[in-house]
């Protein structure tokens, strides 16, 4: 999965970035089920330039939690550090040393929020649920949420997302399924697993069976 | 079953089975660049997970948090946050599959019950997937019956999923290579028609299945639900679903397959 680590961390170092621009209160996560799936991914290379604002500290609960396959990523091999005050309206300053080559730096300048500031010292220890502002993009709006554990990201979401699937723009397209009955069966030795919905069916023991098999199991 | 995992000898693949959610859940992991122990620690943590979520969101055990939550016997705040995250995202598929995927319609137990049964399985196996990712494998399928999220090293060859043909499910009616990301399949085969149509209260489909193939297993899984619900009508909307693609299986054996670009 390494695109999607590459990808958490484009990400996490444009939220570094966001989060040093205190802003007005978002309501915290007005649709935060995006968080466990559109994961870090959504606003990553997303025009910066279109993101205006950010970092207020919420309470919301838990975003640990909502880790899921994405999110994960963020935590292992490029988790960036990143330091804030969890105040609104206070200075912060953000340090994202991502893997990416996304430069957000120019989004910070575009902010217009007047309160923002960057120092260049950052408070120890900072911890924190930071909403990003809701920013436009070509695919629609984006906002992203990042949970901050002494002066480390641990987590990044995005709490809205376009409908247009914005995080499937950051992989891949997926191949098309073969139909092809006589290479299908031609194949068979080589089929890894099967996908079904007789999976309470013994249909299903069996093709899982065989599978099992396949891989000498 | 039980879990069956193999001798830690350097075995190119090795695969763990357990019975969890009413489903055979299997983690497969390819290569062996990770001691044995490593994985078997990892794979235990994925049963283990699945195992709590089980418990906690099953709406078949009466003491569950979302039979008691569904009772009223407690509020959602009361529950685990997991469960308010399950909400959330039941609200987010909703909205996604323009309410063909509604969590307030399905339930057997009472009209407006908030049943997350659709979603919860591939929500939980996602999540459980971080355990083997944090373990450094990175060449894996953890498939949760025959929805499967996947996982391939650089140097490795693509899994190669075979979607079996609903009219027979002994056959394969198409194969796909997939490296990263997911694939989940829905239609009538496992437990009769037991995707309702929300808009109608509809349970036929014209469609026997659908397979949708995409970076997260959860929508991959509430897009194919979703597309049993539809009917006819997903042969259109599979085609705004950007960066999947898929197969749908109608009845009288017409398939369609699409690849949308990212």
């Amino acid at each position: 999965m390494r695109r999607i680590v590459v990808t958490v961390g484009t990400t996490a170092s444009a939220v570094a970035l966001l989060v040093s621009y205190a802003t007005s209160t978002h309501r915290p996560a007005s649709m935060p089920g995006g968080t466990a799936l559109l994961g870090a991914t959504a606003a990553g290379t997303t025009s910066a330039a279109a993101i205006t604002a950010a970092g207020t500290p919420t309470t919301g609960e838990a975003t640990d939690e909502a880790t899921d396959e994405t999110t994960d990523a963020s935590t292992s091999t490029s988790t960036p550090s990143a330091t804030a005050t969890p105040t609104p309206s206070a200075k912060a300053s953000a340090k994202a040393s991502a893997k990416a080559s996304a430069s957000p730096k120019a989004s910070a300048k575009a902010s217009p929020t007047p309160k923002a500031a960057v120092t260049k010292a950052a408070p120890a220890g900072v911890s924190g649920t930071f909403n990003g502002a809701t920013a436009q993009t070509q695919f629609g709006p984006v906002q992203v949420q990042i949970v901050v554990k002494n002066n480390t990201i641990v987590s990044a979401n995005a709490i809205q997302y376009p409908t247009g699937n914005s995080r499937d723009v950051m992989i891949a397209s997926y191949a098309v399924p073969t139909l092809n009955s006589e290479a299908v069966q031609a194949q068979s030795a080589n089929i890894s697993m099967v996908s079904g919905a007789t999976y309470t069916s013994n249909g299903y023991l069996q093709s899982l069976q065989s599978a099992l098999n396949q891989a000498r199991l | 079953m039980t879990a069956t995992p193999e001798v830690a000898a350097p075995l190119a693949q090795r695969a763990w089975v357990e019975q969890i959610m009413g489903m055979p859940i299997s983690v497969h992991v390819r290569g062996t660049t990770r001691p044995g122990e490593v994985a078997d620690a990892a794979v235990q943590r994925v049963f283990e997970e699945l195992r709590w979520v089980d418990a906690t969101f099953s709406p078949y055990l009466e003491d569950s948090e979302l039979r008691r939550l569904q009772r009223g016997a407690i509020t959602l705040e009361q529950c685990d946050p997991t469960m308010t995250q399950v909400q959330q995202l039941c609200l987010t598929a909703h909205e996604r599959t323009e309410g063909y995927f509604d969590a307030w319609a399905c339930s057997d137990l009472g009209p407006g019950l908030f049943d997350p049964t659709g979603l919860v399985k591939s929500w939980a196996v996602a999540r459980a997937a971080r355990h083997l990712r944090g373990a450094g494998l990175d060449d894996f399928a953890l498939n949760a019956g025959g929805d499967i999220v996947l996982s391939t090293a650089d140097d490795a060859p693509a899994w190669q999923i075979g979607i079996e043909d609903p009219a027979d499910t002994r056959r394969m009616l198409a194969t796909v290579p997939i490296r990263d990301g997911a694939i989940a399949t829905s239609g009538r085969a496992a437990r009769g028609a037991h995707i309702v149509n929300p808009m109608t209260g509809e349970r036929r489909s014209p469609l026997a299945a659908a397979t949708v193939i995409g970076p997260s297993l959860v929508w991959a899984d509430v897009f194919a639900t979703a597309a049993i619900a539809r009917g006819d009508s997903a042969r259109d909307w599979v085609s705004g679903l950007s960066g999947t693609s898929g197969l749908l299986v109608w009845a009288d054996g017409v398939t369609h397959t699409w690849g949308n670009a990212v």
